[in-house]
């Protein structure tokens, strides 16, 4: 009999992307000189209409160049996407950082609650890594260097652990007069391509180069992932290759500063329809070793389509195609089971993520569906892992998951009087559509500050800020308390319009209570409890608003009730000194963080059963009300 | 505006307008700004616009697609057209190294213009009045960047386009293959055709194009693995192991034994047998005669491969005025230099290869050939016929197009070469068809093979009226005057069928054993026909052999030298025509005789 998906909740299966490639948009020069505003970034703008929250960046597409100069306010750019990418300065990776977060926030139409859309890796093509100088192309493998860095920098910056990219070719060029051999030369290009790997990990290589060395400090520094291409051309052919590669930077770069990184960030992106042409399996990652580990402890993500080929019966490389076209979900299932083994591992450094590939595919509706046959493979999966009693290989050790549980900062929102306020129309009937504008007009503006609404209360919601998707915790703690503050604007005044259709009646006033916090938060990706925030700390946060509402509220004049916040010190001591405060018509002013007329510190707050919160800090709200005084 | 379809059919999705305001807006456009940028241009050239192409690379595109169907008569219609991966593409820009040039290939569906009304077939488009898509011929990839001024078809890489309609009457033979799957789109029938980029100074392309062709058409059967141009320039270049420098290999001309190296590669797990004919080989009292004969040698030949689905490359030699390219193994010895620029003006004969997938044999009251209008076949004279050979071949020459009808005496002419006095070699013809693995025994010597036996079974086995055959027609060149031969590739399944209706249970198993014991998955399978019957035209020939012989595809030796004199005595006082012989390592034996009651002589 079998064990129904989800019995066994200690089995999660990996979360399934789709590479924003899946929509190709032609580059058109001359009708581009006409056009005043840029396209949107193609493939990402249509995923997030169809509601798919979890992408790979395809960075950069030739159309997409465009896009990104305007963003970065680059007049003239390169056509060629890796000119341009090693062009781009540490702020305008910045700016650029901060326009696809807005990007993933306003072209989303899936559900609001649930986690935000975001970036599981940076798909790249970028095949001048590993030319040399034997190619007479002098300064091409700096320029190499510097691209991967900026793409390092700007994936870290988006929370992104991944970047994959290719090798580069393995041939010399059709005008070479050189005589070399092909194993000298490839041999060449291997050498080529670890110097490059290691000089990207070699933070000083480039004054003006990004501050990778504060990613890696921050623990944000993305891991490079390489695909093997199956064609004899290509440089990263088959699991020899990667061998080769790995040992190169062990034997012939060990003195060089970066190395030691490249031994530690450097993995596989298998490609499964790409293995199913060169040839190789689970077992092939098993049974071959490097610096006396398997193979498998390498693979760092996963790609999954199809191609009309494979190693055993001929045919060849030519379009994506969805899983399960040419090959069956036997053929998959190895591939299959790797992954949600590689995602229960603890100790693994794999993405949990399963991307599809279906690059410049004839519809938005294939690539979906592609996603969509993707995760019920992978529930399949799982259930026959069930069904054999599979155990998830777990340490004893404190490590925590990096997949599930995550540092974020954490905002709880509850109105009051909703139910006379929002719910009940003036003749006395229930308006849940009110309800529901209403709440969905606040989870849109956490979604505009980069948090997602993890739970959905009624009338309130828990959201969370992952530090992962800021450039740092403070960052993460400014927006929640920015989120916090544009939460409670909109909440009043939409209260207030809904008030004044009827006649004023201030027991009908809404009341918004946002407590916020900082702490570790346990977000399970898969099962039924699946994008839900989990833990003691989200408990302490809605305790404190609970507090606020019971405790707080009945203190406070009428008037002055309408908006109430409170931060605990976890959260107030990460805010930066200066911090934004919004008026009331929204507009964001700079003040100390310090200032005593904004914050008031009440003390130590009981939290029902925790330990009390030694210091919550009251929001003092002056800004709410019009023709109040600035402090 | 384009039209909508006339017909229904599944193709119909195809059949949308490429520059309709869904489209503009989902490729990103404004469509009223786009309207008025591209202004005055006709509606082909519109949609090429749209997907990125400059005016001037639309027209020439729209010129390129006109000339591909030129055999086609009418007029095309474009369908949906996007941008969409192209592994040919993808190994191209590889080679070129421009990181500016898009990784995507222009995908263009093609349907031939009709007529309004709903019927496709009596659809015919009238100028001046609106067109519509009708016949969905297939979908061609485009390069996105201008290849050289020189070529014909700089634009097209691969054209996975359907055959004329009037290729598929019973007097052609066309090989073919369901191919789109592998790029997500409807499966169509067609023979694919492939034009390397001549920008990449790869001057084998012709070569290497062909080569392609005749992977893609056999890949579903064979399990062949097709690889591109810079593929094959990268194989032979590790095969060789650097000892000719990548700028040499793909400037200079390659030949078919090259050719046959990457076939039999392990990346590319094909086969092949270079089929030679030389004029020493053959009897006539005047070299004239010898050369008719050679040429007749390789074309029954070569029609054997193609009737049975397999596809020939044939070296040719051309005038410089027709051809850009240059390939072959006699070219190459013959020291013709491709021509440059400056060399354009004289008229050399250069080297270039096409790929012949196709046969056309007329009864002798059949249609003339020649037609380019498939709706009318009356256009030209006959040509020169052989009874019982074909009179024409069906080629792709990526440098003129796609599904030429030549006569086979113009191919056999332009790929005769003649007496090398340096190396000794004679003048002759050569082909390469394209095989399962391993193969290393070709139609040519097993219908050497054939003969051997046939001379001595013929006489003895054979009733009178079927010897002294009625009708007879004097063919030069072939085997005998009494029978002609046959060769087919069959699986080991087949062979079993082919037969059993004469065959006894236990018997069927013991060939079945036996044919799978050998562990070979395809066979060659000679018939031997009586003469007479064959004048009638081939496709009365099968069911009247009277001796057939099988060879496994790999390992024949020398018929002569192993056959055993008791074998044939045994055979002689059976006096059972039918067989089949099947001939292993070392050794020839009789795995089935039929039965004399299946004997039905005419």
């Amino acid at each position: 009999m079998p064990i129904p998906s989800g019995q066994d909740p200690q089995i999660h299966v990996p979360e399934v992307s789709l590479i924003t490639s899946f929509d190709a948009v032609p580059q058109i020069e001359e009708l581009h000189q006409a056009a005043i505003q840029p396209r949107p970034l193609s493939g990402l703008h249509k995923a997030l209409q169809e509601g798919l929250g979890l992408l790979d960046l395809y960075f950069l597409s030739h159309s997409d160049i465009h896009w990104y100069a305007d963003k970065a306010r680059i007049y003239r750019p390169s056509k060629e996407p890796h000119q341009f990418v090693s062009d781009l300065t540490t702020p305008q990776l910045d700016r650029i950082a901060q326009e696809l977060r807005k990007s993933l926030t306003a072209s989303f139409a899936g559900r609001l609650v649930g986690r935000r859309p975001r970036f599981a890796a940076f798909a790249t093509f970028f095949p001048q890594v590993s030319r040399s100088a034997m190619d007479d192309l002098p300064g091409v493998q700096n320029r190499a260097v510097r691209t991967l860095q900026n793409t390092l920098y700007l994936a870290g910056s988006l929370g992104c652990r991944y970047v994959e990219i290719v090798g580069g070719s393995g041939v010399p060029g059709l005008d070479s007069h050189s005589g070399v051999k092909p194993t000298d030369y490839r041999r060449a290009r291997m050498d080529m391509l670890a110097k490059t790997l290691c000089e990207v990990y070699d933070f000083e290589a480039f004054e003006d180069g990004p501050p990778l060395a504060k990613l890696k400090a921050d623990g944000r520094l993305p891991h490079i992932a390489v695909e093997l291409e199956p064609s004899k051309p290509f440089l990263m052919r088959d699991l020899e290759a990667f061998t080769e590669l790995w040992e190169t930077v062990n034997s012939n770069f060990r003195s060089t500063y970066g190395s030691s990184c490249v031994m530690d960030f450097l993995g596989l992106n298998v490609d499964v329809a790409h293995a199913f042409l060169i040839g190789y399996s689970p077992t092939n990652l098993d049974t071959m070793h490097l610096n006396g580990s398997p193979l498998r402890n390498y693979v760092r993500h996963m790609h999954l389509s199809d191609h009309a080929g494979d190693e055993q019966w001929g045919g060849t490389h030519a379009s994506d195609l969805p899983p399960g076209t040419y090959h069956s979900y036997e053929d998959y299932e190895p591939w299959l089971r790797l992954a949600i083994e590689l995602t229960n591992d603890r100790s693994s450094t794999f993405s949990g993520v399963v991307t599809v590939e279906m690059e410049a595919c004839r519809d938005t509706t294939e690539a979906v569906d592609a996603v969509n046959l993707t995760r019920q493979w992978l529930r399949e999966a799982r259930e026959q892992m069930c069904k054999e009693r599979y155990t998830p290989k777990r340490r004893r050790s404190n490590l925590q998951h990096p997949r599930t549980e995550v540092s974020a900062a954490l905002l709880v929102v509850d109105i009051g009087n909703s139910t006379s306020a929002v719910l009940t129309k003036q003749d006395g009937k229930s308006d849940p559509e009110n309800l529901e504008r209403f709440v969905a007009e606040l989870c849109k503006v956490v979604h505009e500050c980069g948090g997602s609404v993890l739970s959905f209360t009624g009338d309130g919601f828990v959201a969370v800020f992952e530090v992962m998707q800021f450039a740092s915790d403070r960052d993460a703690a400014e927006s929640a308390m920015l989120a916090a503050q544009e939460v409670c604007r909109r909440g009043v005044n939409q209260g207030e319009k809904s008030n004044s259709r009827r006649k004023q009646d201030r027991r009908r006033l809404v009341t918004v209570r946002a407590a916020l916090h900082f702490g570790m938060v346990y977000v399970p990706p898969t099962g039924e409890l699946r994008e839900q925030a989990i833990g003691e700390h989200v408990v302490r946060t809605a305790r404190i608003c609970d507090w606020l509402g019971h405790t707080i509220e009945p203190s406070v004049a009428p008037r002055d009730r309408q908006a109430l916040i409170a931060a605990t010190g976890g959260l107030f001591d990460r805010l930066p000194n200066s911090i934004h405060v919004l008026t009331s018509r929204g507009k964001s002013v700079e003040f100390e963080k310090k200032n005593p007329s904004l914050w008031k510190l009440w003390g130590e707050v009981d939290c029902k059963g925790l330990t009390p919160e030694n210091r919550v800090y009251i929001w003092k709200q002056p800004l709410f009300r019009r023709g109040r005084k600035k402090p | 505006m384009l039209n909508t379809v006339s017909a229904m059919h599944p193709y119909r999705k195809y059949a949308v307008n490429p520059v309709s305001e869904r489209n503009l807006r989902r490729l990103g456009y404004d469509p009223n700004e786009f309207a008025h940028q591209v202004d005055g241009n006709s509606d082909a050239v519109k949609a090429l616009r749209a997907v990125g192409y400059r005016k001037a690379q639309a027209v020439d595109i729209e010129e390129e697609v006109k000339g591909l169907f030129e055999e086609f008569g009418g007029q095309v219609i474009f369908g949906e057209c996007r941008l969409a991966p192209c592994s040919v593409w993808r190994a191209e820009r590889v080679q070129i190294g421009d990181e500016s040039l898009s990784r995507f290939a222009v995908r263009l569906h093609v349907f031939q213009s009709a007529g309004p009304s709903h019927a496709e077939d009596v659809n015919v488009a009238v100028p001046g009045q609106p067109t519509y898509h009708g016949r969905f011929i297939g979908y061609i990839s485009l390069r996105p960047t201008s290849a050289s001024p020189n070529q014909r078809f700089g634009y097209i890489t691969i054209a996975n386009i359907a055959p004329p309609r009037y290729m598929m009457r019973p007097e052609f033979h066309v090989i073919s293959c369901v191919s789109g799957g592998h790029d997500s789109e409807m499966p169509v029938r067609c023979t694919p055709y492939v034009v390397p980029n001549f920008k990449t100074k790869d001057f084998a392309s012709c070569l290497h194009g062909a080569l392609q062709e005749a992977l893609l058409l056999k890949t579903n059967q064979f399990g062949f693995v097709p690889i591109s141009s810079l593929e094959m320039i990268t194989l032979l270049w590790e095969l060789k192991d650097g000892s000719i420098p990548i700028s040499e290999i793909s400037s200079e001309f390659t030949s078919l034994e090259d050719a046959l190296c990457i076939l039999e590669s392990d990346e590319v797990r094909a086969g092949g047998v270079i089929e030679t004919f030389r004029i020493g080989d053959s009897n006539g009292s005047s070299d004239s005669e010898r050369k008719t004969a050679t040429q007749n040698r390789a074309l029954a030949v070569m029609a054997d491969y193609l009737s049975t689905g397999i596809p020939v490359i044939l070296a040719l030699q051309e005038d410089t005025d027709t051809t850009t390219g240059s390939v072959g193994r006699d070219v190459k010895h013959s020291k013709v230099k491709r021509p440059g620029a400056e060399g354009r003006k004289e008229k050399k004969r250069v080297g270039h290869c096409v790929l012949v997938f196709g046969l056309y044999s007329p009864n002798s009251s059949g249609p003339c050939l020649g037609s380019r209008n498939e709706n009318d076949d009356t256009q030209s004279s006959p040509p020169k016929q052989w009874r019982g050979l074909p009179s024409h071949l069906i080629a792709h020459d990526n440098l003129t197009g796609p599904y030429l009808m030549r006569t086979a005496e113009e191919y056999l002419e332009k790929a005769w070469t003649e007496h090398d006095a340096a190396d000794g070699r004679q003048a002759g013809i050569s082909f390469l068809p394209i095989l399962p693995r391993k193969t290393n025994l070709g139609i040519g010597e097993v219908r050497n093979n054939a003969k051997f036996f046939a001379d001595q079974l013929v006489g003895q086995v054979w009733p009178d009226d079927i010897k002294n055959g009625r009708d007879y027609v004097d063919i030069p060149g072939t085997e005998s005057e009494i029978y002609d031969l046959q060769a087919r590739l069959i699986r080991s399944d087949q062979v079993a069928l082919e037969f059993q209706t004469g065959l006894a249970c236990g018997d069927l198993l013991a060939l079945k054993d036996g044919l799978t014991s050998n562990s070979q998955p395809y066979w060659w399978l000679v018939d031997v026909l009586p003469r007479h019957l064959v004048s009638r035209g081939p496709r009365l020939s099968r069911e009247h052999a009277f001796l057939a012989f099988v060879w496994p595809l790999v390992d024949a030796g020398d018929p002569s030298a192993d056959a055993p004199a008791d074998y044939f005595e045994a055979i002689a006082n059976r006096k059972r025509p039918y067989m089949i012989v099947s001939r292993t390592k070392d050794l020839c034996e009789v795995v089935f005789l039929r039965s004399e009651s299946s004997i039905e002589p005419t």
